[in-house]
């Protein structure tokens, strides 16, 4: 199993796409820490989690995944929804061009299920605007 | 014409009986996937029928079969296709759930499941917690970020639906 192959196939596209926004957005992902804890700028968090491995009831092949995706997006608290709303997209847009691929013989054939989401939501003395949109994957490595 | 009756309240208690146990199961499942510190939030599932609006006794973990409501066994009830909902009613669920931000003090005791998480949390998120070797910080968590899309999405979900059905209805010989 090549978990990499997987989460670069998600990670990838949606670092490409935030950092493609004006101005660009940090993106973290797991394990790697969002600087400073409790930032005050805007930023995306993404969660690539693994749920069963292997399954046989997803296809006949044995390198295969699924799990789900968890993407909250927060932008600065006070100033409207706009701004969350772009980054929500950025992301969406992200997870349903996934969607595009067709299985081919290599690489990583990876599909996206239903969105569910977005929903928003902050505290008193957070800084900061929070977005979430989650979904489920089903992987497979191909080569 | 009583026989086949019969068999058809059979069948009928059958199935009420399977979605029961699948239920329970499930309920087990969530408990033991999601963070445990002083046990009221695994503690707080609760099932509810759709058809009767009954809840089970309200038990705790690890959850029985009579902590799920009866299903009555009428045609109406067994061919309607939501029949149960599992529901948590811990008031800190959503928090639990990392689906609400929330700010978090020290509970005055230490927690009761194990810590899988340890370091400075980054949000107000529950389980959004950096490596301690990195950051410092002495924030903890008793179960991994986004546990309940995991256990929901990543098929463990399913699976436990499979297994509560081969449990109640044994396969032919």
């Amino acid at each position: 199993m090549n978990y990499q192959k997987i989460r670069a196939k998600v990670e990838n596209p949606l670092l490409t796409a935030f950092g493609a926004l004006n101005p660009a957005v940090p993106v973290f992902f797991d394990n790697i820490t969002a600087a400073p804890a409790n930032s005050t700028t805007e930023y995306v968090r993404v969660n690539v989690t693994f749920g069963l491995t292997n399954d046989p009831t997803l296809t006949s092949s044995v390198d295969n995944a699924r799990g789900a995706i968890v993407i909250r997006c927060f932008s600065k608290k006070g100033e409207g929804p706009a701004r969350n709303q772009t980054l929500i997209t950025t992301a969406v847009d992200v997870l349903e061009t996934l969607n595009d691929s067709t299985k081919g013989t290599t690489g990583t054939y990876f599909k996206v299920g239903s969105i569910e989401g977005p929903s928003f939501s902050s505290t008193e003395n957070s800084p900061l605007f929070m977005g979430r949109v989650e979904t489920s994957y089903v992987a497979t490595v191909l080569s | 014409m009583a026989k086949i009756d019969d068999f058809e309240v059979k069948i009928r208690s059958k199935i009420q009986k399977t979605v029961r146990i699948v239920t329970r199961n499930v309920m087990n499942d969530l408990a033991e996937a999601g963070p445990v510190w002083t046990g009221e939030f695994r503690d707080s599932y609760v099932a509810t029928s759709m058809g009767t609006s009954g809840t089970g006794t309200g038990g705790s973990y690890p959850y029985q079969l009579k902590d799920v409501p009866e299903l009555p066994i009428t045609k109406k009830e067994t061919n309607r296709k939501t029949k149960i909902t599992i529901s948590n009613i811990a008031e800190h669920a959503l928090i639990a759930m990392d689906k609400k931000e929330s700010e978090y003090e020290y509970p005055g005791q230490e927690p009761e499941g194990d810590i899988v998480l340890r370091g400075t949390r980054q949000s107000g998120i529950r389980g959004d917690i950096g490596t301690k070797e990195k950051d410092g910080g002495d924030n903890r968590a008793t179960a991994p970020l986004d546990w309940l899309p995991t256990y929901i999405r990543g098929g463990k979900f399913q699976r436990s639906i499979a297994r509560g059905i081969k449990l109640s209805i044994p396969e032919e010989d």
